[in-house]
């Protein structure tokens, strides 16, 4: 065995004994109560239950991982499923022919069968733009693929609740075949047509058929490699999200993060601007959420975090245009705005 | 014989460069490996699934991660 499985397995077994410890072990009840009778968590109440501040933090990552962990092996099961059983190269060819609204759908919703990986969108959205896929459903693959990421729609709906993930999902497909069918309107004519690009597909290579036990055991084998992929973002995510309940005054989230037009437009600047992969922004802005953000920014966030950050507009830039990733930023912006408000309004509450 | 690795630089990408050295050491031959990692010769080079392999320019697998057995076959294959 190599040194990094020996890692892994203890890696589990100390999350595990931190679990038992804090489910049974005595010093935490009183904790564990005290934290959830309040729902605003003021350092002033953590003073007077003399509960020190690193206890939240743990309490934040113990909690989080109790409610998404069955969720997340459905997730992994699914994505390695979808990579073994479902051809991609088909889904492909369905996103490059085709006029009309047909491609746009495809490319909204295609999102779980063809990026597994957050940072490989950027060269499928090139492909399928150069091989004459069309700007426009290029740009909104680039956009909904992310909402779409089976592990983050699973860990959506752990820790955001059905109504988050529900309303994520539409709106994602209909900000990005929106922003993709404006850009391709108003830009497509004023940049100069790609090279069109022959791509060998593997399914060029010969592929030999396998038996259904076989596949299984691949189907198993891609979910591990995703468990290796995903697992420590979300623990990046789940760190963040209890550093930021301990020690970002709730206030301060108030202000600037909670109910109202401007903390919805500040969410969606962020989310434009920073870089967060595709996992991490669950446990994040449910943290938030907990600490007093609005429901119409969270969303606001929801929306263009994942899809859109600087690294990935440069990334762009160097296929195409760089009027173009300007062009969707802003439009995508807007749509956060938007997106936001019709959510604030439907769920008021968190 | 060239080998060359596509990806931006994501966990998998690492992962299938190790194998692919791996593979190389095994079938105890000379090779390149190369591993290109930006974005625009990614695409230009037609692959559209990261991970991607080649090797003597020929497509061997991509958007996902062969093991090295596979990787040692194609390897053979070029010899």
């Amino acid at each position: 065995m190599d040194k990094r499985a020996i890692l892994a397995i203890a890696v589990v077994l100390l999350i595990f004994a931190v679990i038992i410890v804090y489910e049974w072990g005595g010093s935490w009840q009183g904790y564990k109560s005290a934290l959830k009778d309040q729902k605003q968590i003021t350092r002033e109440f953590l003073e007077e239950k003399q509960i020190p501040i690193y206890a939240l933090v743990i309490f934040t990552i113990i909690e989080y991982i109790k409610y998404s962990w069955l969720c997340l092996l459905l997730a992994f099961l699914a994505a390695g499923a979808i990579q073994e059983f479902i051809p991609q190269e088909k889904v492909m060819k369905l996103l490059g022919s085709g006029r009309g609204f047909l491609p746009y759908l495809i490319g909204a919703g295609g999102g779980p069968v063809l990026s597994m990986c957050s940072c490989s969108v950027i060269p499928i959205f090139g492909g399928l733009y150069r091989r004459g896929a069309g700007l426009g459903p290029a740009i909104a693959f680039l956009l909904a693929a992310p909402a779409f990421n089976p592990a983050a729609l699973f860990l959506n709906f752990a820790l955001l609740g059905w109504k988050f993930t529900v309303a994520r999902v539409i709106i994602a497909m209909t900000a990005g075949m929106l922003v993709g069918y404006i850009t391709d309107k108003v830009m497509a004519k004023r940049i100069k047509k790609p090279e069109p690009l022959h791509i060998e597909s593997e399914t060029d290579v010969a592929e030999e058929k396998k038996s259904f036990g076989k596949r299984i055991v691949n189907m198993l084998l891609y979910s591990w490699e995703f468990v290796k992929m995903v697992l420590p973002l979300i623990l990046i995510g789940v760190v963040f999200a209890g550093l930021i309940k301990a020690f970002l005054p709730p206030s301060f989230i108030i202000k600037y993060l909670g109910v109202g037009i401007f903390p919805i437009m500040l969410a969606s600047a962020i989310g434009v601007l920073m870089y967060v992969p595709s996992i991490v922004e669950a446990p994040l802005i449910r943290g938030l959420l907990e600490s007093g953000m609005g429901t119409g920014a969270a969303m606001a966030h929801l929306l263009t975090g994942p899809a859109l950050s600087l690294p990935s507009i440069l990334g762009v830039c160097k296929i195409v245009d760089p009027k173009v990733p300007a062009v969707y930023s802003v439009l995508m912006w807007v749509c956060g705005v938007i997106a936001g408000l019709i959510f604030w309004v439907l769920v008021p509450v968190f | 014989m060239k080998i060359e690795i596509f990806g931006p630089g994501c966990p998998r990408c690492v992962e299938i460069e190790k194998r692919a050295r791996e593979a190389v050491s095994k079938a105890g031959v000379t090779a390149d490996v190369e591993k290109i990692r930006d974005i625009a010769k990614i695409v230009d080079a037609g692959i559209m699934h990261t991970p991607g392999l080649k090797i003597n320019g020929k497509l061997k697998s991509s958007g996902r991660i062969p093991n090295v057995d596979e990787i040692k076959k194609w390897i053979e294959e070029e010899i």
